[in-house]
């Protein structure tokens, strides 16, 4: 206490300097006078009186001096003394500290928007109780050839033992989708997907709700009452946010259910709108469950696939591949997959901007120190110990971190909205909410520190370094100083150019790749189609016989309503619409054995298919509407399938079977062969990487022969889409009024949504690589303007000796374009190894493209020069008889 | 003063106070070393109980009082009192406050805190203590 309260006053000490300056003159002044009064009382004369008085004091100055020692903190007072002498040095400096602070900005802001968005995603994405710990998994399939890849929907009986057999869960929740119709008294609609969930789910999420309740067990009981809970977004869509809803009855599904919980907005478990209590005795679906604190993955997923194993054993009619394990992953992974990667990549790189604005500021620094070399000798001659002019040296680089650390925070404060509103929608969950917070501003301080050790520690060690005192006496161009900094400078700026090189050519590969991948020939025409999808009411999915059969009705006559729509040229039905969807198959030829899998990529479709994507019959024919209403079991495949599986023959008449129908829990022809009856061109869909467009073995049957595929409708059409939906909206409605459209848009609006993903690669990469190329122009500038100027009596004498306007520029040039070739090779090199890591996001263009490395460099050599004009022409201008008696 | 595993004693002698100590248990001394800190403790020792005895006084009266009952046995500027006041002030044990001396003078008067009242008390004691020891200790140290 006594310690703290004695530290305070010390503390404030500092900064009421000047009152207690007078305060202390003022004591001193009245003890002096009633010594000498005392003194003159016992006899003294005046002058003695004095003279004893300020002997017995001990001098009016050194008592002072005593005192203020003991009145402040020394250390602290020296150090304000740093920053005071830092940010004046800095102030007179303007446009060096300007361009430091400027590079510096840069690089703190860029770091601090990626450093936000890695944290809140990895490290703080979910306002769930030990998130971190949820694990979701689902049967994979291990064969490499036939079958279906996996699933994660598990059965009743699945579930109960997942739940009941397991040692690595503290709890599970499980969940399923539900789709429902609301009717609010005027109309009935579809809301958006919600789920029906176990009643401990809200539990187990430890979120309480904003309003109202969540469920409890007796919610899920067969005779209570039924209630459901709406998500944030639902009520301020619907009902624009009014409370009086709560506990109101709402008809659902045509049947009354009570509203009697609304989450908070960062609730949106699963991207449901809605949720229904689920029995435990009736729970099938998905299954997520909280590991037991230190039960590893690997744990999780051996427990799991014994239970599984065991299952398949029990139940050997049940849907499981035959050869499988199970595969657990993160809830967060689930969520978020593959963006992980892109995020590192992304920080990765905005460090390397980050180190590429340190080695600016540092040669930046560096060339200051040159300058004030006889400055710091001196102050060291006078007795300044080592340490302390290291410490007034990093005490302005701090000043120039901390400035720039504010000044990058507010850039990143509005780069971060950007950058979040460049993020595609569905790659991150609703609940993840990239902000600054208090641990990125941590981050952001941290940062500051980081940086001016970074750039302030190799300028101060630097100067430092060597014999000071002989370097007073020797002149004032100190050759072998300059030529010791002058090697340092230059390797910085070599750094830097080989750093941004890095950058540039990682920016330029995902440019070319986006460029090849958004101007491919899809071999077909993308624009004016319109697609959707039907919601389907439980009538249509109950019995199988009959069902498919009222499906197929449904679609003629959709077909048909969409077809006599003013502004329709063709329709068409499909499973799913190209470019970016399809289903895939492993394929059966008979007589044709084959190791490897067989793939091929194929549609149930209509007979409009092939006009509306405009593909061209080769050879044979097309089915015809008659094949379609007949069911008939025919088959089209492109020219590629021909080409890949029938090598030298005719494919026509041949029989084909696609595995995928086989599956029994499916409403498709099992076991059944197709007859190949014509060929058409080949068009491309998206690569399994699903970064390119690739032509792929594809088939096509009439979509009547089956009951289980999304019906996706297309038109190619002249008017204006939203009319036509609507118009088409009431047709559907007018055919059965449960029918609804689900979900829809256009051909090009889709691909437009694709392209985001890359879009923001490419974007946020971009936007670092030109910070990197533009700081790299400052330190070319800064070491080649300084050269010059130090240069400047060289450069006399050598006018002066009749070397011309070229002779000087060519000088100036070849230096520096010395420096630059260097940072290029290294940085060629260095691309060569870590463009590696990029291999995953660019496709359609090989990573060590020479085309990309030829112009990254020749756009770097080119800026580089270019930054060099500046001071070379100032260089050609060097009046000789100045230059000369220029010291 | 902390009697612990080893025993610290200070004796002021001449104008500089040694500082010894002594490993429980043997009978050596170990000069440590000079410590102006001493000279500092026991001046603030003195003031402390300058302004018990006399009330509010400003730092020239407690020079000469201190000069005084000490009988000038050590002669030390004036102005080394005033850092130690300082001390005191930020320690909270002494507050200050500008008043009029007897003779129409303006000046700066230190006056005891209740904290420094408790100070004055435990310094004393452990001073008392000290010098028990030691004269004990040396006393021990004749007869050996």
């Amino acid at each position: 206490m006594k310690r703290i309260h004695s530290w305070w006053t010390r503390l404030r000490g500092l900064f009421r300097k000047e009152q207690l300056d007078r305060e202390l003159d003022a004591e001193m002044a009245s003890h002096l006078e009633m010594h000498i009064a005392d003194n003159l009382r016992a006899g003294m004369t005046q002058e003695a009186a004095r003279r004893d008085a300020l002997l017995k004091l001990g001098g009016v100055e050194q008592t002072k001096e005593s005192v203020r020692d003991r009145r402040g903190i020394l250390f602290l007072e020296t150090l304000l003394q740093d920053f005071r002498y830092a940010l004046r040095s800095l102030v007179k400096n303007r446009g060096l500290s300007f361009v430091a602070i400027f590079a510096l900005a840069l690089g703190i802001g860029a770091t601090t928007v990626m450093f936000s968005a890695v944290y809140n995603v990895f490290f703080d994405p979910l306002p769930y109780k030990n998130f971190s710990r949820y694990v979701v998994f689902r049967i994979q399939n291990l064969a490499n050839v036939g079958g279906w890849k996996g699933r994660d929907f598990f059965s009743l009986e699945e579930v109960r033992a997942f739940r009941e057999q397991n040692h690595v869960f503290e709890d599970v929740v499980v969940h399923n989708g539900y789709r429902l119709l609301y009717d609010n008294g005027k109309y009935i609609h579809h809301w958006p997907r919600g789920e029906e969930v176990t009643t401990n789910t809200f539990e187990f999420l430890g979120v309480p709700p904003l309003l109202g309740r969540t469920f409890s067990e007796e919610d899920s009981r067969p005779a209570a009452p039924p209630v459901f809970i709406m998500n944030y977004r639902l009520w301020q869509s619907e009902f624009a946010g009014d409370p009086k809803i709560l506990n109101t009855v709402f008809i659902l599904d045509g049947k009354p259910r009570t509203l009697v919980g609304i989450m908070p907005q960062r609730f949106n478990f699963f991207g449901a709108s809605f949720w229904l209590p689920m029995s435990d005795s009736n729970a099938a679906g998905s299954v997520v469950g909280r590991l037991k604190p230190g039960v590893s993955f690997a744990t999780a997923g051996a427990d799991l696939n014994a239970i599984a194993h065991q299952l398949q054993k029990e139940n050997p009619q049940g849907i499981f591949p035959d050869k499988f394990s199970i595969v657990p992953e993160t809830l967060l992974d689930s969520f978020i997959g593959g963006f992980r990667k892109t995020l590192y990549a992304l920080l990765a790189a905005v460090l390397l901007l980050l180190l590429i604005a340190c080695s600016n500021v540092a040669n930046l620094l560096l060339l200051r120190a040159t300058v004030r070399e006889r400055e710091i000798v001196m102050r060291a001659t006078l007795g300044a110990s080592r340490l302390r002019l290291i410490r007034q040296l990093l005490a302005e680089s701090f000043v120039l971190a901390a400035v720039a650390s504010v000044a990058g925070c507010v850039l990143a404060y509005f780069a971060l909205k950007g950058v979040v509103a460049l993020i595609p929608e569905g790659t991150l969950p609703e609940e993840v909410l990239i902000r600054m917070n208090v641990p990125v501003l941590f981050a952001a301080l941290g940062l500051t520190l980081l940086t001016t050790v970074l750039s302030g520690l190799a300028p101060a060690l630097h100067i430092m370094s060597g014999d000071l005192q002989s370097r007073l006496t020797s002149s004032g161009k100190n050759i072998e100083g300059n030529v010791r900094h002058g090697k340092l400078r230059s390797s910085l700026v070599i750094g830097e150019v080989a750093l941004s090189i890095v950058v540039l050519i990682s920016a330029g590969l995902l440019m070319r790749s986006f460029f090849i991948l958004t101007h491919a020939d899809f071999g077909f025409d993308p624009q004016n189609v319109l697609y959707f999808r039907l919601a389907l009411p439980k009538a249509y999915n109950t019995n199988i016989d009959v069902t498919r059969e009222k499906k197929n009705a449904l679609t003629r006559q959709v077909l048909a309503r969409m077809q006599g729509l003013p502004g329709v040229t063709t329709v068409s039905e499909s499973m799913l619409e190209p470019p970016l969807r399809y289903d895939w198959s492993d394929t059966i030829i008979p007589g044709k054995p084959h190791t490897e899998r067989w793939e091929t990529r194929f549609e149930v479709c209509s007979e409009g298919y092939f006009q509306i994507l405009g593909l061209p019959l080769l050879h044979g024919r097309l089915f015809s509407e008659d094949d379609v209403n007949a069911n008939r079991h025919v088959m089209v495949v492109n020219e590629r399938f021909s080409r890949q599986y029938f090598p030298n023959e005719e494919p026509i008449g041949h029989k084909v079977k696609l595995e995928v129908l086989d599956r029994p829990f499916l409403d498709a022809p099992h076991d059944t062969y197709f007859e190949i009856v014509g060929i058409v061109p080949d068009y491309k869909t998206l690569g399994d990487d699903g970064r390119s467009w690739r032509a792929f073995p594809q088939t096509f049957i009439p979509y009547s022969v089956q009951g289980f595929s999304h019906r996706t409708y297309m038109a190619r059409t002249f008017a204006d889409p939203k009319v036509l939906l609507k118009n088409i909206q009431q047709e559907v409605r007018a055919i059965d009024p449960s029918v609804e459209i689900e979900t829809s848009g256009t051909l090009t609006a889709s691909l437009h949504e694709f392209y985001r993903r890359p879009q923001f690669e490419l974007f946020t990469l971009g936007s670092f690589a030109f910070i990197g190329l533009v700081l790299v122009v400052v330190g070319i500038f800064g070491v080649m303007a300084y050269t010059v100027s130090r240069q400047t009596h060289e450069i006399g004498i050598r006018v002066a000796l009749g070397a011309q306007r070229r002779d000087i520029l060519s000088m100036v040039f070849v230096k520096s374009l010395g420096i630059i070739a260097a940072g290029v090779a290294i940085g060629l090199l260095a691309s060569y190894e870590s463009s590696r890591f990029l291999a995953s996001e660019v496709s359609g263009v090989s990573i060590s493209d020479p085309s990309t490395y030829g112009v990254v460099s020749f756009i770097v050599v080119a800026v580089g020069l270019l930054a060099c004009y500046l001071p070379a022409r100032r260089a050609t201008r060097v009046d000789p008889m100045i230059a000369l008696r220029y010291e | 003063m902390p009697v612990s595993f080893e025993v610290t004693y200070c004796i002021p002698i001449g104008h500089v106070a040694r500082c010894c100590s002594i490993p429980k248990g043997q009978g050596r001394l170990h000069i440590v070393g000079d410590k102006k800190d001493v000279w500092q403790g026991t001046l603030a020792l003195m003031v402390l109980k300058t302004l018990e005895a006399l009330g509010p006084l400003h730092g020239y009266g407690i020079a000469r009082r201190i000069e005084q009952t000490r009988g000038d046995l050590l002669s030390v500027n004036y102005g080394t009192l005033y850092p130690a006041l300082l001390k005191l002030e930020q320690e909270g044990y002494i507050a200050s406050e500008w008043g009029v001396s007897d003779n129409n003078r303006k000046a700066k008067y230190y006056k005891l805190t209740r904290a420094g009242g408790k100070q004055l008390e435990r310094e004393a004691r452990d001073w008392q203590q000290t010098t028990a020891i030691l004269a004990r200790f040396l006393a021990s140290k004749e007869r050996a």
